[in-house]
Order: structure tokens, then sequence, then C-alpha cells
């Protein structure tokens, strides 16, 4: 999983998989789901992510993490 | 068709993950819509255009200056 943030328009992109989508639905205003061929989710669009989301502090639970990078 | 310019979220995110939006797409859209909607919030601007490809309307968003392209994805609410 990646998590991309662009300060300068306020957008966040969360990639919950490497995997290309091949639909996308707007399911609120500013905020974009990405499916997969499968219809699996495999990306969140959110803009003013700052409006919608606590971007000062992340919490990290039990995840089976074997690499973490940090930009 | 002259590019237009992008923002590294629509290069990074948008295009890696929605491959199927060609940008040509995206550039026929700021150039002629069917209609253009200013955003109330953020002043960026909505174009959309009817791409046969998806069957569906694609809305491009633009900063305000009407010509960088931020973002795009097939609407499915639009109603022209």
């Amino acid at each position: 999983m990646k998590i991309n943030y662009d300060a300068a328009t306020d957008s966040l992109y969360i990639h919950l998989s490497d995997r290309a989508s091949v639909d996308s639905d707007e399911i609120a205003n500013g905020v974009v789901l990405d499916y997969d061929a499968a219809g699996a989710l495999v990306g969140i669009d959110i803009q003013h992510a700052s409006h919608q989301a606590d971007l000062a502090k992340l919490s990290v639970n039990c995840l089976p993490l074997t690499q973490l990078d940090a930009a | 068709m002259l590019e237009l310019p992008i923002r590294d979220y629509f290069r990074d995110n948008v295009l890696v993950k929605r491959p199927y939006i060609q940008r040509e797409w995206c550039e026929t859209a700021v150039c002629d819509p069917i209609r253009r909607e200013v955003q109330a919030d953020d002043g960026r601007i909505r174009h959309w255009i009817w791409i046969d490809a998806l069957d569906r309307y694609l809305r491009v968003v633009t900063l305000a200056d009407g010509q960088t392209i931020h973002n795009a994805f097939p609407d499915r609410r639009f109603r022209p």
C-alpha cells in the first residue's frame, strides 16, 4: 500500500495495490474510488484531503509489514 | 494538439492508476467541453466530454487557471 499526498493541491491518493484500475466512481464530492477488472478496490482519490482526514497523524496497528518507506 | 500542463498529482497518481484514461481525451475536454463549471469551494474548473470508448462522460478538473490538468475520471452522475 502506498499513500501519496500533494500539499500544493491538498490531494491524497491511497494506492491499495499496484494494480491499475479499469473503472472509477465518485462516491462523494471529491472522493473517487478506483476498481480493477475483477471489481476489487485498488485506490482511493481524496480531494481537499485535509478537510476530510486527519493528516497530522498516521497510526498503524498489526499490519504484516515487511518494508516501510518514507519519502 | 498542444500539450496542456499537468499537476504532479495527475501524472503520478491519476494517470498511473487510471491508464484507461487517455491524456488526449483530457486535453479535448479542457479545450472543447460540452460543459464547464467552476467549483465554488476552490475555483478549480470542471470540464465534461463524452467518451465513446468509456460509454460515459469524462470529468476533467483543472486548476483555477483553466489549463493545468489536475484530475480526471468517468462521471456516472453527470447529465448534460
